[in-house]
């Protein structure tokens, strides 16, 4: 076996699949994943978020998406938490390093019409669902790196809600296929993402920037926006996606392994982010193993668990977490950047209307937020579900 | 391609892009006085003047007398102070210890000593029992918190068992040495480092002496920061303090004075809070502050 | 209709009579007018903080001249007049400390963080984390020490959930 994993035949149920599909991709997947591609991915966002923590970011955060989309909504205005203010580069360098390594690859292919308002909701809803567990899944990662072992129950919830939702993508749940739009679509979300760059660089006054709280923690902006566009640009070529991954797992099992590359690769990616994480916690001492007095944890543990259910269950439906929607978007699929302005709406509303967990625990709102939220996803795969059919040919695209 | 980075990242140079910066301004180091202000600025205005070079940014030392320096400590940046008063600042006002002082035959510790003269006759804890005793200043651990412990666990209750009086006046330790010696008192309780520096200086005659007790081993004089003060800045200062040289020099009032020399210390040396557990217990024994019940 | 159907259905429904149970569950509770009494009461600090600030000043040092006797109600006396003001409590707290009633000062903490964040802030002039950090320490292993004696005690385990709550504040997070 070669280090480098690449198309050969299929066989078996993964032919079958590859026939119906025809081998259709959203936006164009590489044919050779090679495993150190992933290692190296896992690598490089394990350790620069444990960095930029050290350097200044919020403590066990690296690069929370829900946290930092939340940071830009309040540096927008909109909200008015003045502690949350902050155009974070590491969110800018995600979109821009994607778009980059995109084009440079030939990869970069404008597409959307995939049902882009209700990928805008569900946007909304993975916010949410990040917000009470304080933490998107790439958080949840640095948070149990860091030794936070409540982390744990969103490790639970995350992957229950993955599975929820690969039962619907069985059932024939589908978004309806994407389709090729012209190229200047797909600039409109890099084009944002430096627009904020520069507001970020040349401080307007519409441009709020907190002088205390967390906004008030970051690292050195050259190091954000570099380590944004390297960790952006590597999960464009692979694919990077923490709940990508776990479905992989439910769908294939460990026996697949050998003949699944990319199932292999994510679950090494992963699995590498993890150990990375850990070690540069361990060397920088931020590892604080324990259960109670965590950095962004609380003891609302059913809600952390329903929280993480929401983001599990919605990615799925929208095949990718939030971090994966960033790269999407970057790459030229607008349905993905209208999953991004709808998690952007989503972190105004969780600080508008005070939906997030806190040390204290999650307020009211946020547990009718939560509630609402897993009933919207379940009436949308109800809705969107083509009965007596299985997986959809977009959510084939990129399968082994 | 190529071109767009470069144009990009002399764009980015070019801005001014919001970061941590260290906040240039005036940091104060407040000294804790030994034996009287003059001295105490004498001593560390190099080191203070040596850190400004190192670090390029201006520091101002302050000397502050022992029982006034906790109501001072929200206005300093650093701290140098006994291991007692750090015990004191660490829980009621949040200071963090950075380095520890080198100096005696101990290092970076120093311990209290109860001394009689030989010729007095005494020569065990318990002989102390109706005899006369002079302390050091109150808040100093190796001159009264250390012996009173001592004492304490020896069962000798000081209010009761002996008489005492804490001398006034400059040049504390050396005060109760001499008492002592001159026999105005039977005991005294002494710094086992100033006691070794008369012995050296060749003001006493070691033979004279009789040590009757020592008290445990604690972290000797040290070096803080306060809460306000950066933690990356302060990791800097431990840093330069850590790296000073024997031979490390620095030009105050025109003159070229070596730094370590003048402060009378050997050195600077890495120091956990832990270490401080000691002086804690032994303060919790003696009821003394931060834990004094009353 | 599937079985995933069949599922669904089910979860919409006790996902939506379980919103409905949390927010009656919610309404019935008496809200807090904490809040609105404290925005009320910071516009008069305006003109009522100089006499805060000497009170303050003065019961600070009274403390560090060990004069508990007279800092002690003086206290008392600011979080009387100023109940609302984070810098009543802190002092309280410190009083507390000094008493050698860790659990009780990290109560006042508690309130000085809750109604001013500042205090946890490194950036701000107001920050106080390191000390309540050691505060808590200590009170942490006081409360563990008396629920090890006590293991029923209800009312020592809430002040344990209290410390712990603290803990995660000065912890941080990005929210």
């Amino acid at each position: 076996m070669t280090g480098d994993y690449c198309r050969t035949g299929r066989k078996g149920i993964l032919g079958k699949i590859w026939k119906r599909s025809n081998g259709a991709t959203t936006s164009g997947e590489p044919d050779c994943y090679p495993k150190s591609l992933f290692i190296l991915t896992g690598a490089v966002i394990g350790i620069s978020g444990v960095m930029l923590s050290f350097l200044g970011n919020p403590a066990s955060t690296g690069f929370c998406v829900s946290c930092f989309m939340e940071n830009i909504a309040g540096s927008l205005g909109l909200h008015g938490n003045t502690r949350m203010q902050y155009l974070r580069p590491e969110i800018i360098g995600f979109v821009v390093g994607s778009f980059l390594m995109a084009v440079y690859k030939k990869e970069y292919r404008a597409t959307g019409g995939s049902s882009p308002l209700l990928r805008y909701l569900v946007g909304i809803l993975l916010i949410i669902g990040c917000a009470v567990f304080i933490g998107c899944p790439i958080k949840m990662v640095f948070r149990l790196a860091a030794g936070d072992l409540t982390a744990l129950i969103g490790v639970g919830g995350l992957a229950s809600g993955v599975y929820v939702g690969l039962k619907f993508l069985e059932g024939g749940f589908s978004l309806g296929r994407p389709n090729q739009l012209p190229a200047a679509n797909a600039l409109l979300m890099p084009g944002l993402m430096v627009l904020l760059l520069a507001a970020l660089l040349w401080k307007p006054v519409f441009i709020s920037l907190s002088t205390k709280g967390s906004g008030a923690q970051y690292a050195p902006v050259i190091l954000s926006l570099v380590a944004g566009l390297g960790i952006g640009a590597l999960a464009q070529r692979t694919g990077f996606c923490i709940t990508g991954g776990i479905s992989r797992f439910f769908l294939w099992g460990p026996r697949e392994f050998t003949v699944c590359p990319k199932t292999t690769g994510l679950a090494a990616g992963m699995g590498s982010f993890f150990l990375f994480a850990l070690v540069a916690s361990l060397l920088t001492g931020q590892f604080s193993p324990g259960w109670y007095g965590q950095p962004s944890s609380n003891d609302s543990h059913l809600w952390n668990f329903l929280g993480m259910l929401i983001v599990g269950f919605g990615s799925v439906l929208i095949k990718g977490c939030p971090f994966r929607q960033l790269i999407s978007a970057g790459q030229g699929d607008t349905d993905s950047g209208a999953a991004v302005l709808g998690m952007l709406t989503g972190a105004a509303l969780v600080q508008n209307w005070g939906l997030g967990g806190n040390a204290a625990g999650t307020p009211f709102e946020g547990k009718v937020a939560v509630l609402f939220s897993l009933c919207f996803l379940f009436i949308i795969g109800m809705l969107y579900r083509r009965r007596g059919e299985t997986f959809a040919p977009e959510f084939q695209a990129g399968l082994d | 391609m190529k071109r767009a980075v470069i144009f990009f990242l002399v764009l980015l140079a070019s801005c001014n892009a919001p970061s941590a910066k260290e906040e240039k301004r005036t940091y104060k180091i407040g000294y804790m006085i030994c034996n009287s202000e003059q001295e105490t600025l004498h001593r560390f205005k190099p080191l203070t003047a040596y850190l400004s070079k190192k670090l390029d940014v201006p520091f101002e030392a302050s000397a502050i007398d022992t029982v006034d320096f906790t109501r001072q400590v929200d206005t300093l940046d650093f701290t140098h102070t006994n291991s007692l008063l750090y015990v004191i600042m660490n829980r009621n006002h949040g200071v963090e210890i950075l380095a520890a002082e080198k100096a005696g035959s101990n290092g970076a510790r120093a311990k209290g000593l109860i001394i009689t003269l030989k010729k007095s006759g005494i020569r065990g804890v318990s002989n102390l029992k109706g005899k006369s005793m002079v302390f050091g200043p109150m808040l100093g651990p190796t001159s009264y918190m250390s012996q009173l412990d001592i004492l304490l666990r020896n069962g000798i209750d000081p209010e009761k068992d002996l008489t005492y009086s804490i001398p006034p006046g400059s040049y504390k330790h050396e005060k109760v040495i001499y008492g002592v010696l001159f026999g105005k008192y039977d005991a005294g309780a002494a710094p086992l480092m100033d006691f070794e520096r008369m012995v050296s200086d060749g003001r006493i005659d070691r033979n004279e002496f009789e040590v009757v007790a020592e008290g445990e081993l604690i972290p000797y004089c040290n070096v803080a920061v306060t809460q306000k003060v950066d933690d990356g800045f302060a990791k800097r200062f431990k840093q330069a303090l850590l790296d000073i040289k024997k031979d490390d020099t620095v030009e105050v009032d025109g003159e070229v004075v070596k730094v370590l020399e003048r402060a009378m210390v050997d050195g600077y040396t890495d120091v956990q809070d832990k270490d401080f557990d000691a002086v804690r217990e032994m303060a919790k024994r003696t009821n003394m502050p931060p834990y004094q019940r009353f | 209709m599937d079985w995933l159907d069949r599922l669904s259905l089910w979860a919409i429904v006790i996902l939506i009579i379980s919103s409905f149970a949390v927010i009656v569950g919610h309404v019935g509770e008496a809200r807090p007018d904490r809040y609105m009494r404290q925005s009320a009461a910071a516009t008069d600090y305006v003109v009522a903080n100089g006499e805060r600030d000497s009170m303050l000043k003065l019961a600070r040092q009274l403390m560090e001249g060990v004069n508990l006797d007279k800092a002690e109600p003086l206290a008392r006396e600011l979080l009387q007049k100023y109940p609302y003001d984070g810098q009543s409590h802190m002092v309280m707290g410190d009083v507390l400390m000094r008493k050698q009633e860790p659990v009780k000062a990290v109560s006042e903490y508690r309130e000085a963080i809750d109604i001013n964040p500042d205090f946890l802030d490194k950036k701000t002039p107001l920050f106080q984390g390191k000390k309540i950090k050691t505060a808590v320490a200590e009170a942490l292993a006081e409360i563990d020490r008396k629920i090890s004696l006590a293991p029923d005690d209800g009312s020592l385990k809430r002040e344990r959930k209290m410390i712990y709550y603290l803990q995660r504040r000065i912890a941080g997070s990005c929210g």
